[in-house]
């Protein structure tokens, strides 16, 4: 939030330009990639690589992050890398979903 | 595709509105925030189209026709939660524009706004692939 109107005359609309279409090129390319006959674990870290990227633009450019000073950058990104990290620690739990109450030789199956 | 692009689009009209914002261009700045405000509506109405044609062929919140009911929990929880979101920013962007043109509130704010905006189009680059397209060709 420390865009002035100097900064706004000295930058024009053509960058904007240029990272829309790269958006738009890299959403294009996530369905292609939909359609490819590949595993779904290397599907989803190619579509998660794109998004990635996808997002870096949108918050570096659409949402100026680029211009605002290294040490804002710097906490976005190690805060960002530990919310992630964070997930990671719920996320294993979830797979319970996929098999039910997980169950030991001294508890019983539900009926 | 299309509400992709709408979407995507709508964040770059947000752009060009915060930027006539800046330089006083108060009319324009108004203009493009409609235009965006526009975008999110059209975007909520192709989204509804979509969840109806899927209540016709029988899913729902807790029934899947085509396999897991998780999978109707997740599809509408996460797209409604999305659309929401949309929802909401349309009516910031009509109230903030429309104050903005009426002098009571700055250029910084329609920025606050845009911001907003641009974090709901960027968490859509992410529903996009992982709800719509990871089981697309199979």
């Amino acid at each position: 939030m420390v865009q002035t109107e100097e900064r706004v005359s000295s930058g024009g609309i053509g960058r904007y330009l240029l990272v829309y279409v790269g958006i738009l090129i890299l959403a294009g390319l996530q369905f292609v990639i939909a359609y490819q006959h590949i595993d779904g674990s290397q599907m989803f870290a190619r579509m998660f690589l794109i998004a990635v990227a996808e997002a870096g633009l949108a918050l570096m450019f659409f949402m100026h992050l680029w211009e605002e000073k290294r040490g804002l950058l710097l906490f976005v990104a190690i805060f960002t890398l530990f919310v992630i990290g964070a997930m990671q620690y719920s996320w294993p739990d979830s797979f319970r979903m996929l098999v039910g109450v997980p169950t030991t030789p001294t508890t019983p199956l539900p009926h | 595709m299309i509400m992709t692009f709408i979407l995507i689009s709508s964040s770059l009209t947000m752009l060009i509105a915060i930027r006539a914002a800046k330089v006083g261009d108060k009319s324009g700045a108004f203009l493009w925030t409609m235009i965006t405000a526009a975008g999110g509506i059209l975007f909520a109405i192709l989204h509804l189209r979509e969840w109806f044609s899927m209540f016709d062929e029988g899913a729902t919140l807790f029934h899947n026709p085509w396999g897991t009911p998780l999978f109707g929990a997740s599809f509408f929880s996460i797209t409604g939660l999305h659309l929401l979101h949309v929802l909401g920013g349309v009516v910031a962007l009509i109230a903030v524009g429309i104050r903005y043109k009426g002098g009571r509130y700055k250029a910084d704010d329609l920025e606050i706004t845009g911001l907003y905006w641009h974090f709901v189009d960027l968490v859509w680059m992410f529903v996009v692939p992982f709800v719509y397209l990871l089981n697309v060709g199979h």
